[in-house]
């Protein structure tokens, strides 16, 4: 009789005792074990630990399946110190570790490692880190007061260089993560400042990176800047960019994005949530008639997930690249709106991107003897003027698009009523029985309007559905929320014209616009 | 469209697109090719087929997932689960570790890691205890038993 036999021999009903080894070990696989490090008090890891303890059945398959082991979260909630204590607590520290990944065989290592103190720079744990085992680096770093860099950080990754340089055979460096395919550092209340030359040399150090993501507070430099040193490309195997953080130096033509684009061939997510100012909305939309700056860039032939902020920078890259497999794209506003006129130029040129991104996208697809894919749109407080509604629409309704979310979004006028009369007139103007013939999921969330949150999921099969693509002003009649009275209508469920237009003007007042270099800063200054 | 005949003997008729989402069917109807003859499936009851059915039908057109993932890899460790899928998931502990069950068998990788999530998610953050009255679960260790393997894997005394 094995153990699991005899386990569920005295339960009359213990059915996660009935899974397949190698599922239950999957599911242990996804447990998070947490080691932490609090105060000089050292706790087991749990979770894994924890479940090993439930029963001979669990032990065995956790210590048969070795999968289970190579991730760990470590969170340090002491300040790290070379010395003293720590001179025995960081060696421990390690060998626990080593202890940890030792049962998980030759199977690459993933570490989550937290930070609640500003730690300083602590070598033993450094020498650690680096190495082949590594597959997948975590780091966060969680401090609420605020922080201008991660020291900690900085350091590992000087280490990492140097290290690489220093076993370098001849003069090509030997990268310290030769395996590691992602790397994340989030730490959203750091602001971020690098010398410059002195990046990330991640083409040195980790050259077959996969997944990088990058969270901070802001940046003081350039993102591009910050991996690239020298000649080398850092990025020549990434799948996913995920940049969070604003850039308070927007790079220069060639734009990032551009250049990512442009230099990564199998990039298929793209999350750029640069955040800039107001005062660098306008900083690089190519100023009309400049030939060269609307030259079209090759289809990107494996991009399929795109999150950017709406900006000049972002219209200008929309409306010159074919993205025939993308599936999905989210645009979010950056910032506030410095001008009034700015804003609805502005408006306009994201309606023309998007626009031109669909049709540009549907052609190249159409070449590559495909079809577009893009089933998923996302727009957060992206708007659409009057004036491109028509066209907007029509080329939505070439693009396959499934699934649409208006989260606070493309109310051109006060109230989403106006919106849907003019879906409605394009509706009547068509001729044809659907509004969007390929949708399946039509959703529409707005923060406060009437003063609370509101969302409508329309869904294909629905009576909602065939009275939204038939008569779409109907439909919001149908399912508007009832505004309450005693709370006046918010503008970001559909006034936020009204509500810029105190800013608008007041920034116009100060004269608040960026000249064509886009040097606000220096006109404020001055 | 595809005949299934379940454990207890209830036949299904599926279209083709739908019941794809299984590497199981899909490689046996590449293998047999087309037949009028029912697939069996032995070890799925009816009411959990139609159940695993509701999830393929959901999905269907949805591109497949890639099946040369390797397990040992070290894959999305996150726990998020989309919103259609918990409300799927919301079934009592013994259609959920069925469900588990069939998708392993007919080999669906994506509902396989959306209930191997659900299991986690439900395990999470509990000790060893709460694990076992969560899912009814004998401790079969001796007290010395358990004690031993706590300090195995204990941290190295340091101070």
């Amino acid at each position: 009789m094995d153990l699991k036999e005899k386990n569920t021999q005295s339960i009359a009903i213990a059915s996660i005792q009935d899974l397949p080894m190698e599922v239950l070990a999957h599911i242990f696989a996804l447990s998070t074990s947490i080691l932490t490090l609090s105060d000089y008090e050292k706790e087991n890891g749990v979770g894994l630990l924890n479940l090993a303890c439930v029963c001979k059945f669990w032990h065995e398959t956790i210590h048969l399946f070795p999968h289970s082991w190579p991730h760990l979260e470590l969170v340090v909630d002491i300040e790290l110190k070379n010395a003293g204590p720590h001179d025995v607590l960081l060696p421990n520290l390690c060998n626990h570790l080593d202890r940890w990944y030792g049962r998980a065989g030759d199977v690459h290592r993933s570490l989550t490692l937290t930070m609640k103190r500003a730690p300083t720079r602590t070598h033993i744990l450094y020498d650690y880190l680096l190495g082949a085992g590594w597959k997948a680096l975590f780091f966060k770093l969680i401090i609420f007061e605020g922080s201008t860099s991660f020291p900690w950080l900085d350091g590992l990754l000087d280490h990492a260089t140097r290290s690489s340089r220093s076993a370098a055979n001849g003069l090509i460096p030997t990268p310290c993560w030769p395996n590691l395919e992602t790397l994340e550092i989030v730490s959203p209340f750091t602001s971020y400042e690098y010398n410059s030359g002195h990046g990330i040399e991640l083409a040195t150090i980790a050259p077959n990176l996969r997944h990088l993501k990058i969270y901070v507070s802001e940046l003081h430099g350039r993102v591009g800047d910050l991996f690239r040193v020298g000649d080398s490309h850092p990025f020549a195997n990434l799948t996913t960019f995920s940049w969070e953080g604003e850039v308070l130096y927007p790079s220069r033509s060639p734009s990032f994005l551009e250049s990512l684009l442009l230099e990564v061939p199998n990039l298929e997510v793209l999350e750029y949530l640069d955040a800039p100012r107001p005062s660098n909305l306008f900083a690089e939309i190519p100023v009309a008639g400049v030939e060269n700056t609307l030259t079209p860039l090759p289809p990107h032939k494996s991009l399929r997930k795109m999150s950017v902020h709406w900006s000049g920078p972002t219209a200008s890259l929309l409306r010159r690249a074919p993205l025939p497999r993308l599936e999905s794209l989210l645009l979010s506003p950056q910032g506030r709106y410095t001008t009034s006129s700015q804003y609805h130029f502005l408006r306009t040129y994201m309606a023309d991107a998007l626009v031109a991104l669909f049709r540009n996208s549907l052609a190249s697809a159409s070449e590559l003897g495909d079809d577009i894919r893009l089933k998923g749109l996302h727009f957060h407080l992206t708007h659409i003027a009057d004036d491109d509604f028509y066209e907007f629409c029509s080329a939505l309704r070439e693009a396959p698009v499934e699934a649409i979310t208006l989260e606070d979004s493309v109310w051109a006028q006060s109230e989403p009523e106006d919106a849907f009369e003019r879906l409605q007139g394009f509706r009547d103007s068509l001729g044809a029985e659907d509004l969007f013939p390929k949708l399946e999921v039509f959703s529409v969330n707005l923060s406060q309007y009437g003063g609370v949150g509101w969302q409508e999921v329309a869904r294909r099969g629905t009576e909602g559905f065939k009275l939204l693509q038939c008569c779409p002003k109907q439909w919001w009649e149908k399912v508007r929320p009832v505004p309450r009275e005693d709370v006046l209508p918010h503008p970001g469920g559909g006034n936020l014209e009204e509500e810029e237009e105190s800013k608008l003007y007041s920034g116009e007042e100060r004269g608040d616009v960026p000249d064509s270099e886009g040097s606000v800063e220096e006109s404020q200054e001055q | 469209m595809v005949l299934l005949l379940t454990s207890d003997n209830e036949m299904f008729s599926v279209a083709e697109d739908v019941i794809k989402r299984s590497a199981y069917i899909k490689n046996m109807l590449e293998d047999v090719g087309e037949s009028d003859l029912p697939i069996p499936l032995p070890n799925v009851e009816s009411n959990v087929l139609v159940k695993i059915l509701e999830y393929c039908e959901h999905y269907r057109g949805e591109p497949l997932p890639a099946s040369d993932v390797d397990p040992a890899e070290i894959g999305d460790r996150s726990l998020d689960i989309a919103d259609w899928d918990q409300k799927y998931m919301a079934v009592d502990q013994e259609m959920l570790f069925e469900i588990i069950l069939a998708a392993n068998y007919l080999d669906i990788k994506s509902l396989l890691d959306v209930g191997c999530k659900t299991v986690a998610k439900m395990m999470k953050g509990k000790s060893s205890e709460e694990i076992r009255t969560l899912f009814n679960i004998a401790n079969d260790f001796t007290p010395e038993e358990e004690a031993q393997i706590r300090k195995e894997n204990a941290w190295a005394e340091c101070r």
